[in-house]
């Protein structure tokens, strides 16, 4: 490493590189025709802005392909053009800052919500609703693919069902949607065409147990005391108590019949504590 | 600032294939005889699920290569030590018979364009890339394998033919070479250049594996699409650097409309009658006199995305929703 300054990149190249990657990401308008034939060179068969376009035309479609990988419900739901729409305004607003394209689409959901194409109407358009919420769906399932979990460490078994240090499994996620999403996310997986879903507020815990995604309904207390669980690092009984004012007594005699479900599911594994 | 190398003992590897999620269940059932598989480290360094626990058994059973898309060898930005750091806990844990990634820059000011963009080829660039060279085979503790890379266009600054700057870089770095008969194809045709002039210049004895794939033919360019058997004119030039590189691993990249393991398999296993001498038959060859109008996707990366969907299922928690259902 000579002066201590071994990575420091020759300005031509920086400049170089400006260059391309502006003209190929597209933020500002495309690059200036001067710059592209003082870049790139002429060929027999094309000229300097032919041979850029290659790049221009591929960098898109490519990314496209793997959103679509990534989203393939939402792509099924807003059919290919206004998926491809969609997908080509966020790659532009976020373009990918990870070595790994699987992280290409995680702000995709937040980018529908924050862009809805509804902002200015007066009523709110229950199609980009289910839109923005099957994308976080999509998003949090593809996520836990690659988490980290419990495989390794392994569940905890009926037999600890009171065991003090019960805790959530690190690659379970609990999320609320104003659409039945799992639901039409199994038709279009099935290779159904499901019609568009009806409003109705749904609860969901999306588990991956041995390397298998699991997507699992929930009733609104079973959701309340799970996310209660998720929050504080506290136990069961704790959560219990602190849900047992807005549950109802009742909690007590079904948590033990959930617990029972839950350590068979996998939910759940042994703290430190 | 120089890697302690292993010497020049790089292991004959023979025929291997690209390991890719839709032939996961074929290999972990059938455990297929082929040589080895390239595994597209990016793939795997970031996943603590089923992809890595897949690699430690395949690791088990055959000889892998860890092949990267995304070190950005030639990038202005500095080099990321997370990403070098993370590539080596994955050498360290499967062992990898080397690690190669790409003559390219990916992307700058942080950014990533999924892309292996072309370097200019001049003095300045040659230092940079050779000084990076040098740090990540300190980080990795072995030599990189670089590939040329296909590209599309040339740019008006380069002074290096791309066959003497890897030839520079061997020597300034002691890199070794991957070279990718199809890319060295595709990207002569789009730079009007002719490729026995390349094979001329290119150090044939640093380079330790060969890559072979199929491409798309747009008349007034090539697009290197990974999703077609390898063209006859590739055959051909294959040939002629097997015969001075007869100790390269070779592989088959397919990655856009892959078809199933034995189809790649067989594609793969053409190479054996060319390393023997057989003729390449130009007029037999599927791709002979096709040109496409329509343009395919140029190295194409949504083979990386996990097949998820017909992996997720709705689950019944209890027996009494298990019997509603
Ligand atoms: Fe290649």
């Amino acid at each position: 490493m000579r002066d201590g300054r071994a990575d420091v990149a020759p300005l031509a190249l920086a400049q170089l590189q400006q260059f391309m990657q502006s003209a190929l990401l597209q933020q500002a308008e495309g690059p200036d025709h001067g710059l592209i034939e003082r870049y790139i060179a002429a060929t027999g068969l094309l000229d300097p802005a032919q041979h850029l376009a290659i790049y221009q035309r591929a960098y898109f479609a490519r990314l496209l392909q793997c959103m679509q990988g990534q989203f393939k419900a939402l792509a099924h739901a807003l059919g290919s053009e206004l998926f491809r729409d969609f997908a080509c305004e966020y790659l532009r607003a976020h373009p990918s800052c990870s070595p790994t394209l699987a992280h290409l689409g995680a702000g995709f959901a937040d980018y529908l919500q924050q862009n809805r194409p509804d902002a200015h109407a007066a009523q709110p358009e229950a199609w980009i609703d289910f839109m923005v919420d099957l994308a976080d769906f999509e998003w949090t399932l593809y996520s836990l693919f690659d988490a980290p979990g419990a495989e390794e460490q392994g569940y905890a078994t009926l037999a600890q069902q009171d065991h003090p240090a019960l805790r959530l499994q690190p690659c379970l996620a609990l999320r609320q949607y104003r659409f039945p999403v799992g639901a039409y996310y199994q038709q279009v997986a099935d290779g159904h065409d499901p019609v568009f879903p009806l409003a109705q507020q749904v609860y969901l815990a999306l588990v991956r147990t041995h390397y298998r995604l699991g997507i699992f309904s929930l009733q609104p207390a079973q959701y309340a005391l799970l996310s209660r669980l998720a929050q504080a690092d506290g136990t069961l009984a704790q959560a219990l108590a602190a849900t047992a004012d807005q549950l109802g007594e009742a909690i007590h005699s079904l948590a033990p019949i959930w617990l029972r479900g839950w350590l068979q599911a996998g939910f759940l594994v042994l703290g430190h504590d | 600032m120089h890697a302690p190398h292993p010497g020049d003992n790089w292991p004959r590897l023979g025929l291997g294939l690209g390991l890719r999620h839709v032939h996961v269940e074929h290999i972990l059932k059938h455990w297929p005889a082929v040589d080895w598989f390239e595994v597209i480290s990016e793939n795997f360094m970031f996943s603590a699920g089923r992809p890595r626990q897949v690699l430690r058994q395949v690791a088990e059973r055959y000889p892998l290569v860890m092949h990267g898309v995304s070190m950005s060898i030639g990038s202005s930005d500095p080099l990321d030590f997370r990403y070098l750091q993370a590539l080596k806990a994955l050498a360290d844990e499967i062992q990898p018979k080397w690690i190669s990634d790409h003559l390219c820059w990916t992307g700058i000011q942080g950014k990533h364009t999924h892309d292996l963009l072309p370097l200019p080829l001049t003095d300045e660039t040659l230092q940079h890339v050779a000084e990076r060279i040098r740090i990540v085979q300190a980080v990795l503790e072995r030599p990189l394998v670089l590939e040329n890379p296909s590209s599309y266009l040339s740019y008006t600054q380069s002074s290096w033919t791309e066959p003497a700057f890897l030839a520079e870089l061997v020597v300034q770095t002691g890199c070794r070479l991957l070279f990718d008969v199809n890319n060295c194809y595709v990207s002569c045709y789009n730079a009007g250049q002719d490729p026995q002039d390349y094979l001329k210049a290119l150090p044939h004895e640093a380079i330790v594996q060969l890559h072979l794939a199929g491409h798309q033919h747009c008349g007034s360019h090539i697009i290197d699409t990974h999703d077609r058997p390898v063209a006859a004119a590739v055959w051909q030039l294959f040939q002629q650097v097997w015969r001075r590189s007869p100790a390269a691993a070779i592989l088959l990249e397919w990655d856009g409309n892959i078809p199933d393991f034995d189809t790649c398999l067989a594609e793969l296993h053409k190479a054996k009658g060319f390393m023997q001498g057989q003729q390449v038959n130009h007029w037999a060859a599927a791709d002979v006199g096709r040109v496409d109008a329509a343009e395919a996707v140029s190295t194409p990366v949504d083979f990386m995305v996990a097949p998820l969907m017909a992996e997720a299922r709705q689950m019944a928690m209890t027996e009494q929703e298990r019997q509603d259902a």
